[in-house]
C-alpha cells in the first residue's frame, strides 16, 4: 500500500456490549481512500459514521478488522496520526479557557505548540476577535470553527471531519464548504468528511460512500452514483389508470400524485408517448428529471445490504 | 513533557472555581481566620487570649501541623477529602467535558497521565507550604500584636532543624498526595465520571485511613489472629511509620492484638512506591485500553 492510499479500512467492524446486548455498530467496512480526495461519508443518524471515524483515529479499538492511514496500522502504529487532524463529532473544549488557551492546550498535548500557527487559525476560521472569551460562551458554530483549527493545529495532511457544519447558519455552512474545498486544492490537504447533509456532499467532495446500519451500501464517484440510475421520466397523462396500465406492460412506474415515474432512460421518451397515444391516452406533460443525491440515498439507505462500488475498483457484490 | 506539563498547568490552574473551592481555600481560609482572631483580639482581655487558644504557640508546629491533614491518621480521614477531590475532577473532568477524545495518538495517553499527576499534586503542595507560611507568618504577627509568647526563637540551629523536619513532612505528604492521585485517576478511569470518581476516590481513601480498624473487625468475626498485620502493608500505616523514624528514629509499633509488624524506614518507601507505582499504573492501563466513546 503506498502514500497514495491515504485511508484503507479492512473488514473494520465494532461491537459494543456483549451477549444479547451487543450492538454491531460497524460491520466488515472495506474502504480505500485515495490521498487528494475529498471523500464523503454519508449515513443517516446512528448509521455508524461517528463509530468509523473514533475507529479510524483509535479513539476505540475494532472487535475485528483493520484502519490504516498512509499505509501505517493505526492501532500499531499510533504516531501516524500526527499527519492527522480531526474534529470527532461535536468539538468539546474547555469551557471554562478562552479560544487562544484552548488552543495552546490541544497544540502543547500534541507537542507542537507554536503561538504564531494559533494566530493565524485564529484569523483564518474567523475567531481572532473573540479568541480572548471564554469559550463556554462562545455559539454551537463558533465552538466547530474552533475546533476546524484545533484540527488544523498540526498541519495535518489529513483530515478528519465528522459533521464539520453541524450549528452553523446557512452563511456559515457555505463558507465551510469552501474553506474544505481550499483545504483539498490549494494545501493539498485529504479530507474524510462524514455528515448527513446530502447536499454538502454533493457540492464538495469527489467520492462518497453510503452506510447505513453499520454496512457500506454504496461507495463511488458522485457524480457516477447519480448517474447510475437513470435519470427519471415523469409522465403525467389521463386517465390515469389506463396510462398505468399501458406502460406497465413495458417498463416499472411507481406513482408520485399525479406523477407517473417510468423506469425508462430519457431516450426511450418517444417511446412511452408513443405508447400512451396509440392507446388513446391524453398525455398533459413529460418531463426529464435527474436524480438528486437525497433520492439516491434514500433508495441506498432502504434497499438494504447492497454493497455496490462504482467508479471504483471493486466489483459488485449483492447480498 | 514540559509542553504536556505546561499544557495541564494551564487546565487546571485556569479552572478557577475547581481552584478557589478545593484548593485556594485552604491558605485564604487560614489568611482570613488569623486577620479575624487578630482583630478580635482588640475587644476584649478573653478574646486577646484566642490566638492562643488556635495556635500551638510555636510556628515550628504551627507550620507542620498544616501537612498532618494529608499524612496522619485520624486528621487524613476528612483533611484528604479536598486534595482529592480536586484530582478526581482533574482526572474525571475529562470525560465529562468530552475533551479525551482530543488527544491523539493514543500512546499519548499514559504521559498525559503522569503530567496530570504532576501538575495536580504540584498545585496541592503549593497550597499546602503557601499555607503553612501563611500560618506561620500570621501567628507570628498576632501573637506579636498581643504580645503572647510564640516561639522557639529564631537561630540557624532551630532554622536546620525546622528545614529537615518540614523537608521530611513534605516528603511524606508528597507520598500521601501521589496515592491520593493514584485513588482519584482510578476512580475517575473506572466510573467515567466525576461523581463516580468522587465517590470512587473517597471510598479508597476512608479503606486506607479506616485500615486497621476494618482488619481488626475482621480478625475478631473470622478468628484469625495473623489479620492486623496486613496493616503494615497500607499506604496510611507506611507514611506512619516514615513519620515515625523521621522524628523518633524507631519503627512505629501499634499497640493492637496482632500487629507485631516492625518495619524499617526503606521498607516503608519501598511499600509507598509499590503503591503509587501499582496504581497510577493501573490507571494507565486501563486508559491506555479504554474506548474513548464521548
Amino acid at each position: 500500500m503506498s502514500e497514495k492510499t491515504a485511508i484503507r479500512l479492512e473488514n473494520l467492524s465494532k461491537t459494543f456490549g456483549r451477549g444479547e446486548k451487543a450492538v454491531q455498530a460497524v460491520v466488515n467496512l472495506n474502504l480505500e481512500i485515495q490521498t487528494g480526495q475529498i471523500f464523503g461519508f454519508l449515513g443517516p443518524n446512528g448509521a455508524g459514521k461517528t463509530t468509523t471515524i473514533r475507529l479510524l483515529v483509535d479513539l476505540i479499538r475494532p472487535t475485528k478488522g483493520a484502519a490504516f492511514i498512509y499505509g501505517q496500522d493505526v492501532r500499531r502504529n499510533p504516531g501516524v496520526l500526527r499527519r492527522v487532524g480531526a474534529l470527532v463529532e461535536d468539538a468539546t473544549f474547555y469551557g471554562y479557557l478562552n479560544g487562544r488557551d484552548n488552543l495552546e492546550v490541544l497544540a502543547r498535548t500534541a507537542g507542537n505548540y507554536r503561538p504564531k500557527r494559533i494566530e493565524a487559525l485564529l484569523e483564518q476560521v474567523g475567531l481572532a476577535g473573540e479568541a480572548n472569551r471564554r469559550v463556554s460562551s462562545y455559539s454551537t458554530g463558533m465552538k466547530q470553527r474552533l475546533g476546524i483549527a484545533g484540527a488544523l493545529l498540526g498541519d495535518p495532511e489529513l483530515m478528519i471531519l465528522d459533521e464539520p457544519t453541524n450549528g452553523l447558519d446557512p452563511g456559515g455552512r457555505q463558507e465551510m464548504r469552501a474553506f474544505i474545498r481550499g483545504l483539498a486544492k490549494q494545501a493539498g490537504v485529504t479530507v474524510f468528511l462524514s455528515s448527513h447533509l446530502l447536499h454538502e456532499v454533493e457540492q464538495v467532495c469527489d467520492r462518497v460512500a453510503i452506510i447505513n446500519h453499520g454496512k457500506i451500501v454504496r461507495e463511488g464517484v458522485v457524480s457516477d452514483l447519480l448517474a447510475e440510475g437513470q435519470a427519471q421520466l415523469r409522465v403525467q397523462a389521463s386517465p390515469q389508470e389506463s396510462a398505468l396500465q399501458v406502460l406497465q406492460e413495458t417498463w416499472e412506474v411507481p406513482i408520485d400524485g399525479e406523477w407517473l415515474i417510468v423506469s425508462a432512460p430519457p431516450e426511450e421518451g418517444h417511446l412511452v408517448v408513443a405508447r400512451l397515444v396509440t392507446n388513446d391516452i391524453h398525455v398533459h406533460q413529460v418531463i426529464v428529471r435527474k436524480r438528486t443525491l437525497e433520492e439516491y440515498f434514500i433508495d441506498a439507505t432502504q434497499e438494504g445490504v447492497i454493497t455496490k462500488s462504482i467508479g471504483g475498483n471493486k466489483e459488485d457484490t449483492h447480498v | 513533557m514540559f509542553s504536556l506539563l505546561r499544557a495541564e498547568w494551564i487546565k487546571t490552574a485556569k479552572n478557577h472555581l475547581l481552584t478557589s473551592f478545593l484548593i485556594w481555600i485552604l491558605p485564604v481560609g487560614f489568611a482570613s481566620l488569623i486577620i479575624i482572631f487578630t482583630i478580635m483580639g482588640y475587644v476584649s482581655e478573653t478574646m486577646r487570649q484566642i490566638p492562643s487558644a488556635f495556635s500551638t504557640g510555636l510556628w515550628t508546629s504551627d507550620m507542620l501541623g498544616i501537612w498532618a491533614v494529608v499524612i496522619s491518621f485520624p486528621g487524613n480521614l476528612f483533611g484528604r477529602m479536598m486534595p482529592l477531590a480536586f484530582m478526581a475532577v482533574g482526572f474525571a473532568g475529562e470525560y465529562q467535558w468530552g475533551t479525551w477524545k482530543n488527544i491523539l495518538p493514543r500512546n499519548r495517553r499514559p504521559l498525559l497521565i503522569a503530567s496530570k499527576l504532576v501538575v495536580l499534586i504540584t498545585i496541592v503542595m503549593l497550597s499546602l507550604v503557601l499555607t503553612s507560611l501563611i500560618v506561620g507568618v500570621g501567628w507570628s504577627v498576632s501573637h506579636h500584636i498581643h504580645d503572647l509568647p510564640y516561639g522557639p526563637e529564631w537561630s540557624g540551629e532551630v532554622l536546620v532543624e525546622f528545614l529537615k523536619l518540614y523537608a521530611q513532612t513534605m516528603l511524606i505528604g508528597l507520598f500521601s498526595l501521589m496515592i491520593l492521585g493514584g485513588f482519584a485517576a482510578l476512580s475517575a478511569m473506572v466510573t467515567r465520571s466525576i461523581l463516580g470518581g468522587l465517590l470512587l476516590g473517597f471510598f479508597f481513601s476512608v479503606i486506607d485511613a479506616m485500615s486497621l480498624g476494618a482488619l481488626l473487625f475482621l480478625r475478631n468475626l473470622l478468628q484469625v489472629p495473623a489479620l492486623t498485620n496486613l496493616y503494615q502493608y497500607t499506604p496510611t500505616y507506611n507514611m506512619d511509620n516514615l513519620r515515625h523514624w523521621f522524628i523518633h528514629g524507631s519503627a512505629n509499633t501499634i499497640v493492637v492484638p496482632g500487629f507485631t509488624a516492625v518495619l524499617g524506614m526503606g521498607d516503608s518507601f519501598a511499600i509507598l512506591i509499590m503503591w503509587v507505582i501499582g496504581l497510577v499504573g493501573l490507571a494507565i492501563i486501563i486508559f491506555q485500553r479504554q474506548d474513548i466513546t464521548s
